[in-house]
C-alpha cells in the first residue's frame, strides 16, 4: 500500500525534525556565543540546505510524475474496457454498466445536486481510487481493479448531515466485462 | 503635549489588545472542545447527538478557528509592531467588532437556523444542505453575511497595515525590503533609518497583501452565493465557485502561520538577545511566499479532474515550492537565533519554539498530502486533518501562546505564571501530537474525513484520539484559566512598562 509507505516516510521524517528540534533546544542553552560567528556559518550552510531541500523535492516530483490519476495518462496505455455511469445525489450513488477485473474501468462520474466525492473502496477497506462528484461536470476515473469481490463507494466530500451513510455496494467479478452492478 | 497623545496611544493600544487576547483565547478554547465534543461523538459511533448536531458543530468549529485564528495574530502583530508603525487604534476596534459580529452570526446561523454546511460552503451545497430544517436558508443566509462581515474586517486590517506600513517607508518596494537586494546590501547597514522596514513588517505586508486579494474574491463569492441564494434560477458554475472558495478559504486558513511568523520575529530575538536582521535570503522568501501562497489552492481541486491539467501541475509545484521560504528562511532562521544563545526556555520562547517544530512537522505532511497521485489516496481522508492540526493547533496555536506570555507583562504589569506554562506546554505537546498521530495513522487506512463515525479497523484509533484530545485540552484550559486570572488581578492599565521595543 501506497499510503502505508508515505506513512512510514513521514513518520521517519517527523522523528528527525523533532529530533533536531530537541538538540537545537539544548545546545541552545548552552553560551552565550557571539551571534556574528553562530550566523556566519549557518548562512553558509543554509545554501546547501536551500540546494539539497530543493533536490530532495524535485527528485520526489519527478518521481511521482507517472502515477499522476488523470484519465489521459491511464487512457495512453490502452483503451478502457469497461465504463460505469455514475450520479451522485443526497445520499445515494446510482451505477450503471458493468465491472469486471479483466481489464480498465472508466467510471464517469457527476452529481445531480451538490458536490460529492466518488471514493472506491477494496474489499479490505482500502481506497484505490476517487475523483469529485461535480453538478455540470463529468470527470472520469480510470482503475484497473486487481481484486475481484464486494468494494464499497464512499461519499468522500461532504454532502450535508447524511453525508456519512452515503455509501453503495459495487460487486466486481473476475470476468472481463464485468458483471451487473 | 506630544508625551500625553503618545501616552493616550499606548493606552487605547494595551486596551484593545487586552480585549483581543481575552477574547480569542475564550473563543480558541470554546472552539477547541467543540473540535473535542466531534472527536468524542465520532469515537462514539455517531450515536451521542444526532448528524445535524454533529455536523452543525463541525461548521461552527472550522469557520470559528479560521476567523478567530487568523484575527488573533492579527490582533497580536497589531501590537507588537503598533510602536514602529503608526496603526490605527480606531480601525483597530472597528476590526474587532465586524469579527465579533461576524462570529455572533455564523454561531446564529449555526444555532438559530440550523447551518450545517461546514466553513468550505462548496456552492451549492448551502442552497440544498440536505438536512430538511425549514430555516436552512436564512441560515446559509446569515452564515454568508457573518462571513463576510469578518471578511471586511480582516480586510480593513490589511488596508490599515498597508497604510501605516508606506507612511513608514514611504513606498511598497521599500516596505517590503526589495533595498536589500541594492548595492548597500544587507538591511542592517541602514538600522538606524527609520524609513527602513524590518522582518515583522515584511511578513505583515505580505499578508495584507494576501489578506486584501484573498477578502476581495471571497466577498465577490459571498455576494454570488447570496444572490444565487435570493434568486434560485441564477446558478453559478460549480467549477469556479470552487476556484474562488479555496482561494479565499486556504488563503485565510494560510495566512495565520504566516501571520504567526511575523510575531516570531518580533517575540524571538527578545529572549535570544540577539536581531532578527534583515536579509536577501528573508525578502526573497517573503517575495516568493506571496506568489506562493496566491497560487497553493489549486491542491484543493486535484480530484476535480474537470480543472485544466495545467493548472493541477501548476498546484503540485507550488506547494512543493511553499515548504522553501519556511524551511530555509523561518524556521532555520529562528533555530539560528537560538542556537548557543544562552536561552532560558521560559514559556513565551519555548512554545515559539514548539510552534515551529509543528509547522515544519506539519509541512512535511502536508507536502506529502499535495503530491498529486498521493493526494488520490489522502484527499477527504483523516490524514487532512492531521496535517493542518500540526501545524494550525500545534503550530499557530502555539505561537499565539508564546506570543500570550510576552504580551501580557506588557499590558498587565504581571507575569503569567511560568510552570502553568511550561505543564501546559507538555500536555498540549504530548496530546496534540498523540491525536495528530491517530489521524495519520487513520488517514493511512483511508479513513474519511468528517465521518460521523470511525471506519471499520479505526475504532481504538478514534478513542485513543479522544484521549489525546482530552489531555491537550487540559493544557489548553490551564493557560486560558492563567490568563483570566491575571487580568482579573491586574489593573485597568499599564502605564509604566511600554510595549516591546524595536527588534
Amino acid at each position: 500500500m501506497i499510503t502505508y509507505l508515505a506513512l512510514r516516510i513521514f513518520l521517519a521524517g517527523a522523528l528527525v525534525l523533532g529530533c533536531a528540534f530537541i538538540v537545537v533546544s539544548q545546545v541552545a542553552r548552552r553560551g552565550p556565543t557571539p551571534y556574528p560567528e553562530v550566523a556566519g556559518r549557518a548562512y553558509r550552510l543554509r545554501l546547501f540546505w536551500f540546494f539539497t531541500l530543493g533536490g530532495i523535492l524535485a527528485a520526489v516530483f519527478l518521481t511521482a510524475l507517472p502515477y499522476v490519476p488523470y484519465a489521459n495518462y491511464r487512457l495512453a496505455s490502452g483503451p478502457a474496457a469497461m465504463h460505469v455511469n455514475v450520479a451522485g445525489s443526497q445520499y445515494s450513488w446510482r451505477l450503471d454498466g458493468t465491472v469486471g477485473t479483466g481489464g480498465k474501468v472508466d467510471f464517469a462520474v457527476t452529481s445531480l445536486d451538490v458536490n460529492h466525492g466518488f471514493g472506491l473502496y477494496d474489499p479490505s477497506g482500502h481506497l484505490v481510487g476517487q475523483v469529485q462528484a461535480m453538478p455540470g461536470y463529468t470527470n472520469h476515473l480510470v482503475l484497473q481493479l486487481s481484486e475481484q469481490g464486494d468494494y464499497t463507494v464512499r461519499c468522500l466530500e461532504y454532502c450535508g448531515p447524511g453525508h456519512s451513510s452515503m455509501f453503495v455496494a459495487l460487486h466486481v467479478s473476475t470476468c472481463k466485462t464485468g458483471c451487473c452492478c | 503635549m506630544q508625551d500625553r497623545l503618545l501616552l493616550l496611544r499606548l493606552l487605547r493600544a494595551q486596551r484593545i489588545t487586552r480585549i483581543w487576547l481575552v477574547t480569542s483565547g475564550l473563543l480558541l478554547l470554546g472552539l477547541a472542545l467543540a473540535g473535542g465534543s466531534m472527536r468524542l461523538t465520532q469515537a462514539g459511533g455517531g450515536n451521542l447527538v444526532s448528524a445535524d448536531v454533529f455536523y452543525e458543530v463541525m461548521s461552527v468549529h472550522g469557520s470559528g478557528m479560521v476567523v478567530v485564528g487568523l484575527m488573533a495574530g492579527a490582533g497580536v502583530l497589531w501590537y507588537l509592531v503598533s510602536n514602529e508603525v503608526e496603526l490605527s487604534v480606531t480601525v483597530n476596534r472597528i476590526v474587532f467588532l465586524l469579527t465579533l459580529s461576524g462570529l455572533v452570526m455564523i454561531v446564529l446561523a449555526v444555532m438559530v437556523f440550523g447551518y450545517s454546511s461546514a466553513w468550505t460552503f462548496l456552492y451549492p451545497l448551502p442552497e440544498h444542505p440536505g438536512s430538511g430544517i425549514a430555516t436552512a436558508a436564512i441560515g446559509a443566509a446569515a452564515y454568508l453575511i457573518g462571513l463576510a462581515l469578518a471578511v471586511v474586517g480582516f480586510l480593513l486590517w490589511c488596508l490599515d497595515f498597508l497604510r501605516a506600513g508606506l507612511k513608514r517607508c514611504g513606498s511598497l518596494q521599500r516596505l517590503l525590503g526589495f533595498y536589500v537586494f541594492g548595492s548597500a546590501g544587507h538591511g542592517h547597514s541602514a538600522e538606524n533609518d527609520p524609513t527602513t522596514t524590518n522582518p515583522s513588517l515584511i511578513a505583515g505586508t505580505v499578508c495584507a497583501i494576501l489578506g486584501l486579494s484573498a477578502c476581495v474574491i471571497g466577498a465577490l463569492i459571498v455576494v454570488l452565493m447570496l444572490t444565487s441564494l435570493v434568486f434560485p434560477s441564477l446558478t453559478l458554475n460549480a467549477l469556479v465557485a470552487k476556484n474562488m472558495i479555496y482561494f479565499t478559504g486556504h488563503t485565510l486558513a494560510n495566512l495565520q502561520i504566516y501571520v504567526a511568523a511575523g510575531i516570531a520575529y518580533s517575540v524571538l530575538p527578545l529572549y535570544t538577545k540577539r536581531p532578527w536582521r534583515l536579509s536577501r535570503a528573508l525578502v526573497a522568501g517573503w517575495l516568493a511566499t506571496l506568489a506562493i501562497v496566491m497560487l497553493a489552492f489549486f491542491h484543493h481541486l486535484y480530484q476535480d479532474f474537470a480543472q485544466p491539467e495545467a493548472v493541477q501541475w501548476v498546484g503540485n509545484v507550488v506547494s512543493y515550492a511553499a515548504a522553501i521560504p519556511p524551511m530555509t528562511v523561518t524556521i532555520y532562521g529562528g533555530l539560528v537565533l537560538v542556537w548557543r544563545s544562552g536561552i532560558r526556555w521560559s514559556a513565551a520562547p519555548l512554545f515559539t519554539l514548539m510552534a515551529m517544530a509543528g509547522w515544519a512537522i506539519g509541512g512535511f505532511g502536508a507536502v506529502i498530502d499535495s503530491t498529486i497521485s498521493l493526494n488520490q489516496f489522502f484527499h477527504n481522508t483523516l490524514w487532512v486533518p492531521a496535517h493542518f492540526h500540526t501545524y494550525m493547533a500545534l503550530g499557530v496555536m502555539f505561537f499565539l501562546i508564546g506570543a500570550t506570555y510576552h504580551v501580557v507583562p506588557t499590558l498587565t504589569g504581571r507575569q503569567m505564571k511560568e510552570n502553568v506554562g511550561r505543564r501546559a506546554a507538555a500536555l498540549m505537546g504530548f496530546g496534540g501530537y498523540g491525536l495528530v498521530l491517530c489521524w495519520y495513522i487513520s488517514g493511512s487506512m483511508s479513513a474519511p474525513r468528517r465521518y460521523l463515525y470511525p471506519l471499520s479497523g479505526t475504532e481504538v484509533l478514534a478513542w485513543i484520539a479522544v484521549a489525546c484530545a482530552a489531555v491537550a485540552l487540559t493544557g489548553a484550559v490551564m493557560v486560558c484559566k492563567d490568563l483570566i486570572d491575571v487580568f482579573l488581578a491586574s489593573p485597568h492599565y499599564n502605564l509604566p512598562e511600554l510595549v516591546p521595543s524595536e527588534v
